[in-house]
């Protein structure tokens, strides 16, 4: 049952952020050379055009009954049925609100912070920010635990460590767990004594909380990148998790089970071409997504067997992304906005199974402060999970102007060369090297 | 320069099998060619690889997928439940492998080592070893595996599964940005630790004090290990890191200094939830 790995991972670290801390577009030089190291835009491997900002993440609290969401570097409230601007801040990547919805912490990628925003009094009003945290990671994610007082963040590389709420505004955070690999996903189990992580060497990552250190076990079986995974809310023993392999498997995350296996890719396709993302689980029944597809897939859990039994599938009129929330009944997906008259937010009634788009008429129809640089939503990229393949692609194609100032990627390209040498060759070459040895050395001096 | 006894014996086998070989091909021309003794220069590559580039390994989905019996056929096919208990990370030529064979003979020991080149000559090494011990059956208990330790650990172990893990003579990355290819770092050990069993024992030893230093801190550091103190009379594993593996044995011949440390897998403390 062994594999050969595909050469399809490799990865993310070749995003080079420097590049987009210096985007600057109307110095055309430095385009082009930013072009050439920049993995974001070469065209041909971007699957997203963006024609105007989408929304970069969002969140709902129950408690407050507020949508939040941010679109460009500006954070909006809706409360469901009117619109408010209540925070600002540079490359927004995460929102999530504390347990108690007494505030909304907010993290940003590019300039490696995190700040908390304090509910004002009047809940349409501003937000106000009552620390900003620097750290030294390009954060990728935020999960917070119950305490309440500190968050737990994921680092590009592949680190979680986590923070104090409480300051100093200076943090160098304490490590918690790491993968050798990057980190797709993160979150809490619904009890709150679990940590999981998913990676893109396929693997799922049950840690207890707090005592990360400890392993409760691994969930194997997919055979490529896991893209996310998602609890059931009746039964949290179960989650859901995607993947680039075209499969969707559903685990018992505590022992590491694969209950079942739903294989997505049509007849004929390749591993690499059908990369699933379960979207949410209301009402036992499974709502996922392929990517670049504007579908979106239904299964149901059979109350007897969980096992899945597909629904009629609903099309979407636009390709959504990869997170979503759960209002009532109804799922909120953001969309890859590829034109200007796309729909930014997708609203699907689960009770009729069908888009309701006048429950997001306010989001849709608002005019959003116009985003100047599009290219600097590539970060969504970092959201969805073609890079996986493509940078790989791309990789293959110039790895000769690779690793420059890449820290993460040197390759070896000497080792396998030297595997291809004819057999006459290498008895030169070994005595070549033997010299080099330390016996080697005493030899020649003799 | 004190070679110990286990080490001894590995030379002299090797040494008998040369001369073996040397005999039977004068006896036999003309039948089947008998395997030559794995010349290591041949195999010799560059000491350094990258851990974190993506080379092609052939790795199983879990370990429940894995076919072991390609590597212990004969063992396995007398006991096929057997696994593997004793790892030996990053390998290299063989030394310990060939030293833990005839040390714990009823245990199973696997090198993993991530160098395409030097797996082939352990394997040559080792299919040497059988085929020259045939009728005393040894050496069916050792065998190597191409892979990265670093990332595949969990795809081919189970929780708890082995008893003694060792990592000898670790390339020592210097450089602080390569800190994170050690093979020794908190993250790394959560996972050794996973697939260790409790009361196991982690080995490992250095010639460079810096990369002692620094293993021992984060072994220290790590809840889930304790250090145990051990003298080489009282472990048959001590004199074999020291002297039984090809990097030991270099340092022994330009009278290098080594650190070694032991550690025990100890039990999780109770999960004290206290976000419960």
């Amino acid at each position: 049952m062994a594999r050969t790995k595909q050469t399809v991972r490799k990865l993310a670290p070749a995003m080079k952020p420097k590049n987009n801390n210096k985007e600057n577009n109307d110095n055309k030089e430095n385009n082009v050379k930013k072009e050439k190291n920049n993995h974001y835009n070469d065209q041909t491997l971007i699957p997203y055009n963006f024609a105007k900002a989408p929304i970069s993440t969002i969140q709902y609290s129950s408690v407050l009954n507020i949508v939040v969401f941010s679109v460009g570097d500006i954070l909006y409230s809706f409360n469901l049925s009117s619109l408010n601007e209540i925070a600002q801040n540079e490359s927004l990547n995460s929102v999530s609100f504390t347990h108690d919805s007494s505030a909304i912490i907010t993290t940003a990628s590019k300039v490696k912070t995190f700040t908390i925003w304090k509910k004002p009094q009047n809940i349409n009003d501003k937000w106000i920010q009552s620390l900003q945290v620097s750290t030294k990671l390009k954060i990728l994610s935020s999960v917070l635990p119950k305490d309440n007082k500190t968050i737990i963040l994921t680092d590009k590389t592949g680190d979680v460590l986590s923070y104090k709420l409480d300051g100093p505004d200076n943090q160098d955070g304490t490590e918690l767990l790491g993968h050798f690999s990057a980190i797709t996903d993160t979150q809490f189990s619904p009890c709150y004594n679990y940590l999981l992580t998913s990676d893109r060497d396929e693997k799922i990552r049950v840690s207890n909380y707090p005592n990360t250190f400890d392993i409760n076990n691994f969930c194997l079986g997919h055979t490529l990148f896991v893209s996310k995974f998602i609890f059931n809310p009746s039964k949290p023993e179960i989650i859901v998790s995607g993947s680039g392999d075209g499969t969707v498997k559903v685990w018992n995350w505590k022992s590491g089970e694969v209950l079942q296996s739903l294989d997505l890719k049509q007849a004929g396709q390749a591993v690499d071409e059908v990369i699933t993302l379960p979207l949410a689980i209301v009402n036992n029944t499974l709502y996922l997504s392929i990517e670049g597809k504007s579908s979106l897939y239904c299964y149901k859990f059979n109350g007897e067997t969980n096992n899945l039994e597909q629904l009629p599938t609903v099309d979407l009129p636009a390709q959504p992304l990869s997170y979503c929330v759960v209002v009532g009944s109804r799922l909120l997906v953001p969309t890859i906005t590829s034109e200007e008259s796309t729909p930014l937010l997708l609203a699907f009634d689960t009770a009729t199974n069908s888009l309701d788009q006048a429950f997001v008429e306010k989001i849709n129809t608002h005019s959003f402060a116009p985003v100047n640089n599009l290219q600097s939503f590539k970060f969504l990229m970092k959201i969805q999970y073609k890079k996986y393949l493509t940078l790989n692609k791309r990789e293959k194609a110039d790895s000769k102007d690779d690793g420059e100032d890449d820290e993460e990627q040197e390759d070896e390209p000497e080792v396998q060369e030297e595997v291809k040498e004819d057999e006459d060759s290498k008895d030169e070459k070994a005595i070549k090297l033997r010299k080099m040895t330390v016996e080697g050395a005493k030899e020649q001096t003799k | 320069m004190s070679e110990s006894s286990t080490t001894t014996t590995t030379t002299n086998s090797v040494s008998n099998t040369n001369s073996n070989n040397n005999n039977k091909r004068a006896n036999s021309a003309n039948t089947t060619e008998k395997k030559k003794k794995p010349i290591k220069p041949y195999h010799r590559i560059k000491a350094h690889a990258n851990p974190q580039s993506d080379s092609n390994f052939d790795y199983p989905v879990s370990p429940s997928c894995y076919d072991w019996s390609k590597h212990y056929n004969k063992t396995l096919s007398e006991q096929p439940e057997k696994r593997v208990t004793i790892a030996d990370v990053g390998c290299g030529y063989g030394g310990l492998l060939v030293g833990l064979a005839s040390t714990f003979p009823d245990r199973l020991a696997l090198g993993l080592e991530i160098r395409d080149k030097v797996v082939q000559y352990v394997e040559d090494r080792i299919e040497k070893l059988r085929k020259d011990n045939e009728e005393k059956n040894q050496y069916q208990n050792i065998s190597v595996l191409k892979t990265n330790a670093m990332k595949y650990l969990p795809n081919l172990f189970y929780k708890g599964q082995l008893e003694k893990i060792f990592f000898l003579f670790p390339d020592p990355h210097f450089k602080k940005a390569n800190h994170k290819r050690r093979i020794i770092s908190p993250a790394l050990l959560a996972e050794y630790a996973y697939v260790i069993k409790v009361g196991g024992l982690a080995y490992f030893i250095s010639d460079v004090e810096e990369l002692y230093l620094w293993m021992h801190e984060h072994f220290k550091g790590h809840p889930l290990f304790e250090e145990v103190k051990l003298e080489p009379t009282d472990d048959p594993c001590i004199p074999l890191i020291l002297n039984a593996t090809e990097e030991g044995r270099k340092v022994n011949r330009i009278d290098g200094k080594k650190w070694y440390g032991v550690f025990r897998r100890i039990e999780a403390p109770t999960s004290n939830n206290t976000s419960q």
